[in-house]
């Protein structure tokens, strides 16, 4: 990577289940909101990328989600990328305009991320994950993934019900301070124990919702910058994606090796160390998930996780505040829209600008997310380090 | 009757042997023996095309869960899990519970038996304690 890449401008829709909206109106709010926290037009824009995961399935339109986007927003005879990676769709579509400016190949990208899942069959019913064909045969679903991991980690490291759900009541705090999210109403710790049981430890109020949304994220060069005149205060100071381990078996599934490999090397990539970051977005499919996404991502030691959000270390106050718009959880998961919500998070609070949840201080930021499965193994994991430019104002 | 694998991989993961019984078919890879179950037509490490092997069936479970919100094809709760069969691969299944049993838990052996599953009947490996 010879150039540095800055986060221009964000945008996003409220998060929810919206009967009228659709891709492109999705889309366009979030990308036109994009263009203007960036101060540019639809024509300033040099390249696109898209990530959505389901338009297929859901909509019959497999291809050229984000061409039918930029068609909204006036954007005309540039190149587009569309990225379906699962969960992590959004993250994917990041990635790769990074790799396309941070190349030099191009100077100013306009990432979008976008879902409508309310119109899916099966409400009430668990999505189903397409590298898992096989074992959804057999009655395979995320949740069930994520339960087997719960009771491993419960075993292995005394990891309490009470410290998994604490999760979902941390972040669903978070998400009463963002208009955006898709559940805003306080929860306890008795609302998580009461709620159906789905798959035991789980409960409903552990697993994340489904929903329509998108959120969008202009990323420039310096050159970019210069040409339209915008003077950008956020850095991306590493993207890095990666595909699972596959060829490991009996895989112990209390800890990941792919989060760990994909983390390693956005630390790397942005000189950083775990303790260095101010406040991070982590993927909380399940409220489990982000306790073994904190140990996979160094924020604590192995085994640590339970204690860590139980001590409100990860809360809005606490030493690393984790899913301040509150998480997949409540401000929902419209899967490709997900990932690029985590940027629009993660700026906000970089510029100052995230009100009552507000991170005081924050600098550094890491986002991280987990899309599908493959043979037993995540199918991609992502992790983007954001980073306020040197000698802007805190 | 649809055996599990043929609607979702093209083949079913159960052959029988020469006596008529079920097993689970993997692949084994001529050079390195690595053991693959759904079978691979290639080994990862070798390239080598794999044959085809017959497993016992034996393995520990690894992990069990108790699904009690049906996915699309399941009309009441079951049991199932990651199980370690004794050649080195792991297997998504369902697990048996027979009444008066207790739960399902790591470590516990089991034996394969194929059994019809869910609202459409597919013959599906399940695993019984023993």
């Amino acid at each position: 990577m010879t150039r540095t890449v800055y986060v221009a401008g964000t945008g996003i829709t409220a998060f929810g289940k919206f009967a009228t909206a659709s891709l492109g109106s999705l889309g366009r709010e979030a990308g036109a909101a994009a263009l203007a926290d960036a101060g540019i037009q639809g024509r300033d824009i040099d390249v696109v990328t898209c990530g959505c995961a389901r338009s297929g399935t859901l909509h019959g339109r497999e291809s050229g989600v984000g061409q039918y986007l930029g068609w909204e927003l006036g954007i005309e005879g540039v190149p587009v990328y569309n990225e379906k990676a699962f969960c992590a769709s959004g993250a994917m579509a990041l990635n790769v305009a990074h790799l396309a400016i941070g190349s030099g190949r191009h100077d100013v990208a306009l990432v979008l991320g976008v879902e409508k899942m309310s119109s899916r069959g099966g409400r009430g019913r668990p999505l189903t994950s397409d590298g898992m064909v096989l074992e959804g045969e057999v009655g395979f679903t995320p949740p069930a993934y994520y339960a087997m991991a719960a009771r491993r980690h419960m075993a292995v490291y005394g990891t309490t019900r009470e410290q998994i759900a604490a999760v979902a009541v941390k972040n669903r705090r978070a998400a009463v301070d963002n208009p955006k999210a898709q559940y805003r109403a306080p929860i306890t710790l008795d609302d998580v124990l009461d709620s159906k049981p789905i798959v035991a430890p789980l409960n409903l109020l552990d697993c994340c919702p489904t929903g329509d949304g998108a959120a969008a994220v202009v990323l420039v060069s310096e050159a970019g910058a210069e040409r339209l005149g915008i003077e950008p205060e956020i850095e991306v100071a590493a993207s890095v994606v990666g595909s699972g381990y596959y060829r490991k078996q009996d895989r112990d599934m209390t800890t990941f090796s792919l989060d760990r490999s994909t983390a390693a090397k956005a630390y790397e990539q942005a000189q950083v160390a775990p303790s260095d970051i101010d406040v991070a977005e982590v993927h909380d499919s399940f409220s489990v998930a982000e306790i073994l996404h904190y140990e996979d991502l160094g924020l604590c030691e192995p085994g640590m996780g339970g204690k860590l959000v139980q001590a409100g270390e990860t809360a809005l106050g606490g030493r690393i505040p984790v899913n301040t718009g509150g998480g997949l959880l409540n401000r929902g998961h419209p899967l490709g829209a997900t990932g690029v919500a985590q940027i629009v998070e993660l700026a906000d609070q970089l510029r100052g600008r995230s009100g009552t949840r507000q991170v005081t201080g924050a600098r550094t930021a890491l986002a991280h997310i987990s899309g599908g499965f493959q043979d037993g193994d995540f199918a991609t994991s992502g992790v983007t380090v954001l980073a306020r430019r040197h000698g802007t104002a805190a | 009757m649809i055996e599990v694998g043929v609607e979702s991989i093209g083949f079913s993961v159960l052959q029988r042997d020469a006596e008529g019984t079920y097993h689970l078919a993997a692949s084994r890879c001529p050079r390195c023996g690595d053991v693959r179950l759904p079978r691979r037509e290639h080994c990862v490490n070798d390239g080598l095309a794999c044959e085809t092997i017959l497993l016992s069936g034996k393995g520990r479970i690894y992990e069990a869960v108790l699904i009690t919100v049906p996915p699309k094809g399941f009309d009441r709760p079951f049991w199932t899990g990651y199980v370690d069969l004794d050649e080195g691969v792991r297997i998504f299944a369902q697990i048996a519970r027979a009444e008066g049993e207790p739960p399902p838990s790591h470590g516990q052996p089991v034996q394969m038996q194929p059994q019809e599953i869910g609202t459409r009947s597919v013959l599906a490996p399940v695993f019984f304690r023993i």
